[in-house]
């Protein structure tokens, strides 16, 4: 049981590979955005600062991206499902089709349908903007 | 391959990590944020510190284990479809990916006024931020005759040492023998987990002792998670699984195998008792604010504890949002809400008002099928929670092959999106 250095890959790596025979809605933008809007002026009271409200988080995108790492690798750098660097329409095409059943999946259709249609173009952006 | 090294290349080349965050830069040369606990929360935490803040801020992690044993596919070990070795992995890329400073020790508690972590070799360490990622506990003296004998009577509900002992337990188990295990009322950790761990034994069972029972008594009305799903999974088994619900174990005796409920007694070859759980000793040991005297109450937005302005506690120690799992994904997902928090407090900015997180967990039903649950959760202002959004997430129509490689793809990824 004790594990080697360097010995994370190849579990993960053999795990995957061979095995156990294998191969290997929601709420309107406008509302988020009078809820956005009130939570930060409410902040900045409490805190009293002077900062001028922001209208979102500034790595709003970063952080709804980081979502989807758990399958699809850090930075969507999956060797087997990857979304890093892909473009922005044909993500938005992909989601748009698991959400309406157009695209049969197992799970992303019900996964796509959790997020607003905002939280998922900022997402798409993101993943088509990194290398 | 090595594509996080690339990652991490990219990140330190890129522009002044002080652009980034002027205030750090300003206010001290590095903050240091000191993580305790390696598993799902507290690794991701680490890694994601140091990778969004660009290697700008210092990040400890404290953990007692030398290796990472994932509770994820340990059921595969009970069941003999994976080995040890398969779910073992380490935290060397932590270091040598991310520069986490990973310090092998017992977190004794915290010092909240002078934000530092008692341990029992290296003394104080001191951080700007706190990150508490204990897991959980095992309540063994709540049922009579448990405590001090977990290796007898093992749950294997961490996986490690706990998990080769029922393995080796249920292979020397005799043909036509009782496999008999106990689940806890929820909340614990891994709703569907003892579900599946019924299946993949009765799968081990079916084909190499086919003579044996295997008894699931259940302290739940019913069974609590992916329960249709489940049910036919266990038909599949005929009448070698037997279901009991409502059955609240009282007392063990080790000496002879038996288990004592309020109406029955229970002799069994294998006993593997899952105690009722609380949130890991650290919490306790630390004065931390607990609700039902058991898991941390924690905010919604940064997961602070409640109390305690700069300590935050993740995963499995947190009572939970409605409708939210004890999970290695939660848990990950945790860590990144709270990475970005803290990263934002120290440029002076509110944490995200808007986080999400989200869930699956597969369960496997026997050596190749697996099935899914799924959950998407919004933060709701006015509830200031994490609830779930109505309409999306949900399960699989059925158990499928297709998922079972789907499933071992998740724990590749979570994996090294936690680890490396
Ligand atoms: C059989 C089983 C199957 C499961 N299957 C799945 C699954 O398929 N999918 C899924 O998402 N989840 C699954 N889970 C649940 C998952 O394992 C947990 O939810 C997850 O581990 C929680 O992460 P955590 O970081 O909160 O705690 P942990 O992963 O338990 O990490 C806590 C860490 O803190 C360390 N620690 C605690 N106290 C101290 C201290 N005082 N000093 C130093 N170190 C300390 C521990 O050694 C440990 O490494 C399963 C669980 C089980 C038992």
């Amino acid at each position: 049981m004790a594990a080697e250095g360097g010995y994370t890959r190849t579990a993960g790596a053999a795990l995957a590979q061979r095995s156990i025979v294998l191969r290997p809605h929601g709420r309107s933008i406008e509302a988020i955005r009078t809820m956005k809007n009130r939570l930060l002026a409410s902040a900045f009271v409490l805190a009293g600062a002077v900062a001028p409200a922001q209208a979102a988080d500034p790595h709003l995108a970063r952080n709804l991206a980081a979502t989807c790492a758990n399958c699809h690798g850090t930075g969507g750098r999956s060797v087997y499902e990857p979304l890093v660097g892909r473009p922005r329409e044909k993500l938005l095409s992909m989601l748009a089709d698991f959400r309406s059943g157009e695209h049969e999946a197992t799970i992303m259709h019900q996964i796509v349908r959790g997020y607003t249609d905002e939280q998922l173009e900022l997402i798409a952006t993101w993943f088509s903007e990194q290398r | 391959m090595n594509l996080h090294r690339r990652d991490f290349l990219r990140a330190t080349a890129a522009t002044a990590a002080a652009l980034a965050l002027p205030r750090i830069a300003s206010a001290r040369a590095r903050p240091h944020i000191v993580v305790v606990g390696g598993g799902f929360g507290g690794a991701t935490t680490a890694k994601y510190l140091r990778m969004w803040s660009e290697g700008a801020v210092d990040v400890s992690l404290i953990e007692r284990e030398t290796a990472f044993v994932s509770c994820p596919m340990s059921n595969l070990v009970i069941g003999g479809l994976k080995k040890m070795a398969d779910i073992t992995l380490d935290y060397e890329r932590l270091r040598s990916n991310w520069g986490v400073r990973v310090i092998t020790d017992e977190a004794l508690g915290v010092e909240p006024g002078r934000r530092s972590v008692r341990t029992a070799r290296h003394g104080e360490i001191a951080g700007d931020r706190l990150v508490l990622a204990p897991g959980v506990a095992f309540e063994s003296a709540r049922i009579e005759g448990l405590a001090g004998n977990e290796e007898r009577i093992p749950h294997a509900w961490k996986a490690g040492p706990q998990t080769a002992i029922l393995r080796a337990q249920l292979e020397a188990m005799p043909d036509g023998g009782v496999f008999a295990m106990t689940i806890p009322r929820a909340p614990y950790r891994c709703p569907p987990g003892p579900y599946e761990r019924a299946c993949v034994v009765a799968h081990y069972l079916s084909t190499t002792k086919p003579r044996s029972k295997l008894l699931v008594l259940d302290a739940n009305e019913g069974i609590i998670a992916k329960k249709a799903l489940f049910e036919r999974a266990f038909a599949r088994y005929g009448t070698m699984i037997e279901y009991r619900p409502n059955s609240t174990l009282l007392a063990v005796d080790a000496a002879t195998c038996e288990a004592e409920f309020e109406f029955e007694r229970v002799r069994a070859d294998v006993l593997n008792v899952i105690p009722p759980m609380r949130a890991g000793e650290l919490a306790t040991r630390s004065g931390l604010a607990l609700i039902n005297d058991a898991w941390a109450e924690v905010d919604w937005l940064a997961f602070g504890a409640r109390g305690m302005p700069g300590v935050h506690v993740i995963g499995d120690a947190v009572f939970p949002a409605p409708g939210m799992p004890k999970s290695g994904h939660m848990a990950n997902q945790h860590a990144k809400v709270v990475a970005a928090a803290i990263l934002n407090d120290l440029a002076g900015l509110p944490p995200n008002p808007t986080p999400v997180v989200m869930n699956t967990c597969y369960s496997f039903v026997d050596d190749r099928a697996a099935m899914h649950v799924a959950s998407v959760h919004q933060y709701d202002a006015a509830k200031a929670q994490l609830l779930p959004v109505p309409g999306a997430g949900g399960l699989s129509e059925e158990a499928s092959v297709a998922e079972g490689r789907t499933a071992l793809k998740w724990a590749y990824h979570i994996w090294a999106d936690t680890l490396e």
